[in-house]
């Protein structure tokens, strides 16, 4: 009854207000790391969780860097490295709000190679290096899971990181995906370069703030809405989610730089219609270069892909920007008044002069927007110095039990208390409240 | 404050400075300053050279403006607060104000200004030409500036008189846009730029346009005392990076904020040292927002993330503050020292000196422990269990007889902590550390957003500190609370 009654409060209050509601804040509840309420029948050493509520109502995440695997399956130890696989995909069951979340591996994407592959040719000296596949956003799209994925030879200080190609990698649902050979394209594993990725690293990269290349549109992240991207109800928690195009284009925000540590983040969409065909042809991508908080529905403000083949992005429009604290990041659209939240992540020791590496010391940036051409607002900043959480993204089945009152987001970190058998990272399952003001 | 419904772009830092306003609306919402007409240092001109900025938004016309000026001023001994008002062609409005806190000067000149315009064209072009001359307050005896600003090209000012000697430095000059009638020409909200010298400086500064459309000015900074802050910290701020968010407009109206709110509740008297270490840069960070002396000095791997706070490795990194509580109004029945932690973290001593016999500290927690520690002058530790680590924790001593714990502005502990004031100091205070007299420092690894000390504070005052230091971080986006 309390909740029917806040959604009708709501709900009246954006009837009668003659102002528009804006997000101020998140007030997180009690943290649970996933190892220590499950351990010893679960447990993981992964991280970057980006979720997608999928068309068959499962929530699938990805998992990166899998140490010790899901439940050690990911794949089964022992493997050439030391390493177990690079990227896995899971699926997330539990009913929110809830900490009480269970993951099982759904698939270890074997075909992704593991961690810190040996033998990487394109690295130059000292051959051979090792690279890593990545996982970035994770969205389902009519039936069909795309996930960004990028290759990151090891190098550099990992905060700005170095090189990079991205690329969509997709598996229809149904095939199914915990069938590796359904995902396609099947790119090389990390030992050999990608030759024709998406977003190839370009003949004059970006130059990271520790000298390493960087590649075009890195560490992209799917825009979140509800089920299934917008189209299976087109609802989230009993609102529209119809907002800013979205039932034509599917939307994706991209950093400068690596998933932490960047400096500006840009938007880029592409149509929904022609499926995969169309999503992972880098060609039917554009980015937004109008102004910030214009149209987004004005095909002038958005620029074909040859404006952004250098760098700086000739016409792309920075709509995040802020000298190394932007980069990879969780977007999460909420219904109930019609906001957007952003979660950034950066390393402050790594911004120093050299960059000192201190893992267990992050800040996040949380901004808030009403459309995804912004303004976009800081409203929060939260100190992670011990936790170190990272990368936060939000659980969009969580959103739909009041549309953006309240929600849950996972995040990778703690390196200090990840596994009671000891380990760098684990899941943390963030329940979150959001504070709302009008004006 | 008037016409404030015109206003049509305001940052915080816009509620710093009415304004009171003629027929014109003032605007102005940005940085970085202008420096375009900046005089060499002590130098004696009696040709400036002035690139102009006119005709849209803050472009540079080089060239656009070069004018012989004169300023007849002489400084010392004004003792209260005195403005000159010069009417000059077309409706120029020079002024001169002193604050009262001059010292040196003893005359002010009834003419201070004197000139004609040449090279302008029709009188509407000129839509607007101001001269501001600063008196001395800051600048030092007998130092003035000259700043122009008008619109359109070719133009000159020619101002009368002798050589002048012309401030060092323009800083922090925040650009205006007064709108004007259509009629006047192009019209618009940039087509007169008026700019205003480092309103950080002066309590009040007038200038004009034509026609009357003057406006009042006040500085940066809403009492005294954190007038006297922004004064120090002029060439800090205007050195300070402008690229992060919050901005530094809102770091300003946060710090000032908090100055004047602890003069209003009687607590900033009792403060020797003050930092507030979320800041824009980290020089600004390490300054006392209290006096020019104890500017916090920097050793080991500190880590200083702009507007978020500053973070110690636990084994090397923490600032001496070169503030030797004796010094200072601490007594053995009389002392404060307080920081707020930012962070959730196995923090250690965030504040602190000993010795053998005595010494003071706040330690929110040292590693892995559960409990702080509160210690102010003697041996005896207020040992305080389930606190966390994050929050302002502070110790204070309003007897000779005991100490009293603070965290997040309520005492905590056992209330009041028997503690007999012994010896005060004998060493200087480090943040982020433990100034251990004759052996190695303990350090904190936390993140730290105030450090501060001096005379003992009640616990009315001490709420009211804790209220006014969560506010200053709420403003830069902080929400943890101290």
């Amino acid at each position: 009854m309390l909740k029917r009654v806040t959604l009708l409060l709501s709900f009246l209050s954006l009837a009668t207000s003659a102002y528009a509601w804006r997000l101020t804040g998140i007030t997180l509840g009690t943290i649970t790391n996933y190892n220590t309420l499950n351990y010893p029948t679960h447990f993981v050493e992964s991280d970057t969780f980006s979720s997608t509520w999928a068309s068959d109502g499962k929530t699938y995440s990805i998992a990166d860097d899998n140490i010790q695997g899901w439940d050690g399956q990911a794949p089964p130890p022992p493997n050439p490295n030391g390493y177990n696989a690079s990227v896995a995909l899971l699926t997330i069951t539990g009913s929110f709000p809830t900490t009480a979340i269970i993951g099982s591996l759904e698939n270890a994407m074997p075909i992704l190679g593991v961690t810190h592959q040996n033998g990487d040719t394109d690295q130059g000296s000292p051959p051979p290096s090792s690279a890593t596949w990545k996982g970035f956003g994770l969205m389902s799209i009519a039936g069909t899971l795309y996930g960004f994925f990028g290759r990151q030879p090891e190098g550099g200080v990992q905060y700005y990181t170095d090189e990079w190609t991205t690329q969509i990698i997709s598996c229809a649902i149904s095939s199914p995906c915990t069938v590796s050979s359904n995902w396609t394209p099947l790119p090389p594993p990390g030992s050999f370069p990608f030759t024709s990725p998406m977003w190839p690293l370009p003949s004059t990269p970006r130059i990271s703030q520790d000298g390493y290349k960087l590649g075009l549109f890195t560490t992209p992240v799917w825009v979140e809405y509800g089920q299934d991207y917008n189209n299976l109800t087109g609802t989230l928690g009993g609102f529209s989610l119809n907002v800013d195009n979205n039932t034509r284009y599917a939307y994706a925000f991209g950093s400068d730089g690596y998933s932490f540590n960047g400096s500006n983040d840009y938007l880029g969409r592409v149509p929904i219609a022609g499926g995969a065909t169309t999503i992972q042809n880098a060609a039917n991508w554009q980015y937004y270069c109008g102004p910030i908080g214009g149209n987004i529905s004005t095909n002038s403000n958005w620029c074909s892909p040859s404006l952004i083949s250098s760098y700086p992005p000739t016409g792309a429009t920075a709509l995040f920007s802020e000298p190394f604290k932007v980069g990879e990041v969780g977007v999460q659209y909420l219904p109930v008044h019609g906001r957007y939240i952003a979660i950034f992540t950066y390393y402050p020791a790594a911004n120093q002069s050299p960059p000192i590496n201190k893992v267990f010391n992050t800040v996040w940036q949380i901004y808030e927007a009403g459309t995804l051409t912004g303004p976009w607002t800081k409203i929060q900043t939260i100190v992670w110095n011990n936790q170190g959480y990272y990368t936060p993204y939000f659980i969009p089945q969580s959103i739909d039990t009041d549309g953006g009152l309240t929600g849950e987001a996972l995040a990778a970190g703690n390196y200090l208390r990840a596994c009671p058998t000891g380990c760098y990272y684990t899941m943390n399952m963030m329940p979150i409240t959001f504070n709302y003001a009008n004006p | 404050m008037r016409n404030l419904g015109s206003l049509t772009k305001m940052t915080p830092a816009v509620l710093l400075v009415a304004s009171v306003c003629g027929a014109g609306t003032i605007l102005w919402n940005q940085r970085p300053p202008i420096f375009r007409n900046q005089i060499g240092a002590s130098t004696s001109v009696n040709t400036l050279t002035l690139d102009g900025i006119g005709g849209t938004g803050l472009t540079n016309n080089a060239s656009e403006y070069t004018g012989t000026a004169t300023i007849a001023y002489s400084g010392g001994g004004c003792s209260a607060e005195q403005t000159r008002t010069v009417n000059l062609s077309e409706g120029l409005v020079v002024s001169i104000t002193h604050l009262a806190s001059d010292s040196g000067c003893t005359s002010l000149p009834s003419t201070v200004i004197s000139g004609t315009e040449t090279g302008a064209t029709a009188s509407p072009e000129l839509v607007a030409e101001t001269v501001i001359a600063l008196n001395n307050d800051v600048l030092g005896p007998g130092v003035a500036t000259l700043f122009i600003t008008t619109v359109g090209s070719g133009r000159s000012l020619t101002l009368s008189g002798s050589p002048q000697t012309f401030a060092t430095e323009l800083i922090n000059v925040t650009p205006i846009w007064c709108d004007v009638p259509t009629s006047w020409g192009s019209g618009g909200q940039t087509n007169i730029d008026i700019a205003h010298l480092n309103t950080a400086v002066h309590s009040n500064m007038y200038f004009g346009s034509i026609l009357g459309n003057s406006c009042l000015l006040s500085a940066l900074g809403t009492c005294a005392a954190s007038q006297a802050f922004f004064v120090r910290a002029a060439s800090n701020i205007a050195a300070a990076p402008t690229t992060y968010i919050p901005s530094i407009t809102t770091w300003e109206s946060a710090v000032d904020s908090l100055i004047c709110g602890q003069v209003a509740a009687g607590t900033w008297v009792s403060k020797d040292i003050e930092y507030f270490l979320v800041a824009p840069s980290e020089t600004l960070a390490e300054m006392n927002l209290v006096s020019s002396s104890y500017t916090l000095s920097p050793n080991g791997a500190i880590v200083f993330d702009p507007n978020v706070g500053v973070t110690g490795d636990g084994s090397t990194a923490y600032f001496d503050t070169g503030y030797d509580p004796s010094t200072g109004q601490m007594t053995s029945s009389s002392g404060y020292l307080g920081i707020c932690m930012i962070s959730n973290t196995w923090a250690g001593d965030g504040i602190g000196e000993k010795s053998a016999t005595s010494g003071m500290y706040v330690s929110p927690g040292g590693s892995g422990s559960t409990f702080a520690l509160y210690t102010m002058q003697g041996l005896a530790s207020s040992h305080v269990n389930g606190l966390g680590t994050q929050g302002g924790f502070v110790v204070s001593r309003t007897d000779s007889a005991h100490i009293q714990s603070y965290f997040n502005g309520l005492p905590v502990g056992t209330s009041p902590f028997p503690s007999t004031g012994g010896i005060v100091g004998g060493t200087t205070l480090y943040v982020l550390g433990d100034n251990v007299s004759g052996s190695t420092p303990l350090f904190s690894r936390g993140t730290l957003g105030f450090a501060a000390a001096g005379a003992g504070e009640t616990a009315a005052q001490i709420l009211a500190d804790h209220i006014l230091f969560s506010a200053a971080l709420a403003t830069m986006l902080i929400q943890s609370g101290c």
